[in-house]
């Protein structure tokens, strides 16, 4: 088999560089020139990619705008080019990659699709549910796999909700609160929880000691206002299903 | 047994457990994999009540690296559990370990690669305990050092390796036309016997050449060749594809009843 061929074609199409030894093993057809075959390659691997990247991280994408998108994203091919079988997971890095382009609040977008995603691809658990009293008595241990808590100075929820939106359509809406939110895994579906900042401070502690009653002693010594009952029923929603 | 390809989009649709009128559903192995979660539930409900193919874009049986195991196993663990009725990838390559193209890249057809991929496609069809069909693809360029015809190439391959032949209808247009042959002597030159499997799909056409896009109906001409070698084999399984801008179930539904009429009774 012609590894040197394959080497260069790779090359080719990933550095995006016309080979001159490669033309010589190939023939191009129809009416294309050798040039545009390997084009036609080329523009393939990069709208496959780019796909893939755009369909984990719409959101992401919505936020940026096509044109940043695009670029950032075609930074991230030349820098992370896939080494995967199946290209539904490509993007793992795009978060930590935003980051470092200092595209801050675009990395917590990203940061919330890739969790999304792989709480989506998660293993259902069975698990069994308890009542709240059980749950007060502290002696149940949560089983918190499959959960995440977010922290975001932009509402990615509602980009998150927003995602298959046309862009006209977003201009009258506002994203600029904070929000807290807890991602969890519930019968097949990832649900997503919007907390306020003190139920996220427990959720946060209760994640931490993994015991409830340890948490509200824990959460009583911090200057922190009285979870209302709405507050209590979404941390409940929660834990009943963790 | 005429189906359509399995796809992310008509998950809700599916999963309303609707009348359809398709006899079997294929879906893209890989895109089972390091999955636990919606996708392989609902290829799990789909097996329940169809028959089921699974459909590989990853084997990489032509990459002049060593086989992959590591995916093999992967693959294995999915047969086991799915226990589809047909399992196939394509006579190319991807890429390598470090870089995947994710696209499906045109081997030589010559000896030198008969006799380099009929032990692999040997130990690949061990390694699962069955028999594999291998699908010819829609390629752009040819490679100078071959000196066989694709059809003859396939034959060959199938006829040594006992492997079967996914008969991609709508690839042996798109080549015909891009690289100039008549694609009734491909379709003749494939003993019956050796066709495991068939597909049928949209093209593009690019104007300076065919693009197999997936994303049209099937084009006339392909219905033609397809009436052509089904009349023979009518018994094999065929599958309507489409994986770009996909439409409602219902087309999908009407291409494959499509094919039922152009097959004719069994």
């Amino acid at each position: 088999m012609n590894l040197d061929f394959q080497k260069r074609f790779l090359d080719a199409i990933t550095n995006n560089v016309n080979d001159e030894a490669l033309f010589t093993l190939m023939r191009p057809v129809a009416k294309l020139t050798s040039e545009k075959a390997l084009a036609v390659y080329r523009d393939d691997y990069s709208a496959r990619i780019i796909e893939a990247l755009g369909s984990n991280y719409e959101a992401t994408w919505l936020y940026l705008g096509d044109d940043d998108f695009f670029s950032l994203g075609r930074e991230y091919i030349k820098k992370y080019p896939s080494h995967l079988k199946n290209l539904t997971y490509y993007g793992a890095e795009f978060p930590k990659f935003l980051q470092e382009q200092n595209q801050a609040e675009a990395f917590y977008i990203a940061d919330f699709e890739k969790k999304f995603w792989q709480l989506f691809n998660s293993k259902d658990s069975v698990r069994k549910k308890y009542l709240p009293a059980e749950l007060m008595a502290g002696n149940i241990t949560f089983n918190f796999d499959s959960c995440f808590l977010l922290e975001a100075p932009l509402n990615i929820n509602k980009l998150w909700q927003h995602r298959a939106a046309a862009a006209h359509e977003l201009e009258d809406l506002d994203f600029s609160k904070e929000v807290q939110l807890i991602l969890y895994k519930e019968e097949g579906r990832v649900a997503i929880l919007e907390l306020t900042k003190p139920t996220y401070e427990l959720a946060r502690l209760i994640l931490k000691n993994n015991h409830l009653p340890q948490a509200i002693e824990a959460y009583c010594q911090l200057d922190l206002p009285e979870l209302t009952p709405s507050d209590w029923q979404k941390l409940f929603t929660w834990l009943l299903h963790s | 047994m005429i189906g359509v390809g399995l796809r992310h989009i008509h998950f809700p649709y599916l999963e309303t457990k609707p009348q359809t009128t398709v006899d079997w559903f294929e879906g893209i192995t890989e895109n089972f994999f390091d999955t636990e979660g919606r996708p392989l539930k609902m290829l799990e409900a789909i097996r329940r009540d169809y028959p089921v193919g699974l459909h590989g874009v990853s084997l990489s049986i032509g990459s002049a690296e060593e086989l992959d195991f590591e995916y093999l196993k992967k693959t294995k663990v999915l047969y086991e559990r799915i226990k589809p009725a047909v399992i196939s990838d394509h006579l190319c390559w991807t890429g390598h370990k470090n870089r995947n193209l994710h696209n499906l890249l045109p081997l030589s057809y010559n000896q030198a690669t008969l006799n380099y991929l009929v032990p692999r496609l040997q130990t690949v069809q061990e390694f699962y305990n069955r028999e594999i069909c291998i699908e010819n693809l829609s390629a752009y360029l040819d490679m100078r050092d071959s000196d066989m015809t694709e059809w003859d190439f396939l034959r060959e391959l199938a006829k040594k390796s006992g492997c079967k032949i996914l008969l991609d209808i709508n690839n042996i247009y798109v080549n015909s036309q891009n690289h100039q042959f008549d694609p009734y002597k491909y379709l003749d030159a494939i003993p019956d016997h050796l066709v495991g499997e068939m597909h049928l799909a949209g093209f593009t056409d690019m104007g300076d050449f065919l693009f197999d896009t997936h994303s049209r109906p099937v084009f006339p001409d392909v219905w033609k060749l397809f009436q052509h070698k089904i009349k023979n084999i009518k018994k094999t399984p065929v599958l309507i594809e489409w994986d770009e801008d996909i439409p409602e179930f219902s087309v999908l539904e009407a291409e494959a009843q499509k094919a039922r009429e152009i097959r004719g009774p069994l």
